[in-house]
């Protein structure tokens, strides 16, 4: 009875394990990527890390906050 | 009906229940009734140059209605739409029933505090995004390929998003939380001692669930089953984003016709793919024995 319990433990954190893999990854494999210098969308090849992206897009909100005539 | 009614002019007062009326008439009326019958109005009419709108050319006919029950295509196109629209919400429940059944009955404590955070955080992030972070996964030279060529399984990338699967898939991912959460929610009023009960008396845990189980969270699987379902059928994000060329979805359909000026055309089309989640919702109210008052609980 106590090993039937611990195999079916054993399934459930899998099946858990399995399930979060599945919501998470490709999240983590975005971030990951976000700061990837590599043109393209990939983790390899790494060409190493860089704030690149997210600069570029703080740069472009403030260029677009300049057109609307907004001062930061 | 004159209970309710009455219970509810006691908590709510005159004015709380005055209040609740119009809001919800308001939106009722304005945000779904009168769009939708302007869509219908629009699909009932044919496409015609500005200068005849409104003369007598401009009258009600069935013809748009009547491309699409002509053409071949965009028949199968719809069919299709169903059927990948069963095959999220079949796989969704699959996989989502013995998570929800984990965190209703199962888990203690601050476990489900953290297991729900896990299941909430993924949506925070926009479904584009979380679509496309699915496109960088499935790309021809994406993480998957380079994975399965790094292990040797495979010496040259497969194209994964030929046909329907990759736009499954994402669908299935983007919208399996709005099956979790109604099963989570009737699962959990139901009492443990029932559980119990059986286990002493001897029943195998597959009879508890059909037994018990699932005819306690009957509303909770139509609610969430109704739900991907529309949500899959109506999404026109997935097969924009994760569709090849060779696979077209009814949504893009829709869109085309729209982004090609014919929004009589496409109104049809919209009206069809509504009837078609309409018809949907009550085959699953049926299926479950469901009445709409239980679903809203």
């Amino acid at each position: 009875m106590k090993s039937s319990k611990s195999i079916f433990r054993i399934i459930i954190g899998l099946y858990l394990t399995l399930f979060f893999a599945y919501m998470f990854l490709p999240l983590i494999f975005m971030t990951i990527i976000a700061f990837n210098a590599n043109d393209i969308p990939q983790i390899t090849p790494w060409k190493g890390f860089t704030l690149m992206w997210g600069i570029s897009l703080a740069l472009k909100a403030i260029i677009v906050m300049k057109i609307r005539g907004k001062n930061i | 009906m004159r209970d309710f009614w009455n219970t509810a002019l006691k908590d709510l007062g005159k004015i709380g229940v005055a209040y609740i009326l119009i809001t919800v008439g308001v939106w009722v009326v304005f945000m779904i009734l009168i769009p939708q019958l302007i869509m219908f109005d629009y699909s009932l009419r044919p496409m015609l140059p500005l200068r005849d709108i409104g003369g007598p050319k401009d009258v009600w006919t069935l013809k748009n209605y009547m491309v699409f029950f002509t053409n071949r295509l965009h028949m199968a196109i719809f069919f299709k739409t169903i059927w990948s629209s069963l095959i999220v919400t079949v796989t969704a429940l699959t996989i989502c029933y013995p998570i929800a059944f984990y965190l209703a009955k199962v888990a203690r404590g601050a476990k489900i505090g953290l297991l729900m955070l896990g299941l909430i955080i993924p949506y925070w992030i926009n479904e584009l995004l979380r679509l496309f972070a699915w496109q960088i996964i499935l790309a021809d030279m994406g993480i998957l390929n380079q994975f399965l060529i790094f292990l040797g399984i495979i010496a040259d990338p497969i194209n994964f998003r030929m046909g329907n699967g990759a736009v499954i898939l994402g669908m299935t991912y983007a919208y399996i939380l709005f099956m979790v959460f109604p099963i989570y929610n009737v699962m959990e009023s139901l009492d443990r001692n029932q559980l119990d009960a059986a286990r002493d008396l001897g029943a195998s845990w597959l009879r508890i669930h059909y037994k018990i189980v699932m005819p306690h969270a009957k509303p909770g699987i139509a609610v969430g089953c109704t739900m991907t379902f529309m949500l899959a059928a109506g999404t026109v994000a997935a097969p924009q984003l994760l569709g090849s060329p060779s696979s077209f979805w009814f949504t893009q359909v829709i869109n085309t016709n729209f982004e090609c000026a014919n929004w009589n055309l496409g109104a049809a089309y919209a009206t069809v793919l509504m009837l078609l989640c309409v018809v949907f919702m009550f085959m699953m109210l049926k299926l479950f024995k469901v009445g709409l008052k239980e679903l809203t609980q």
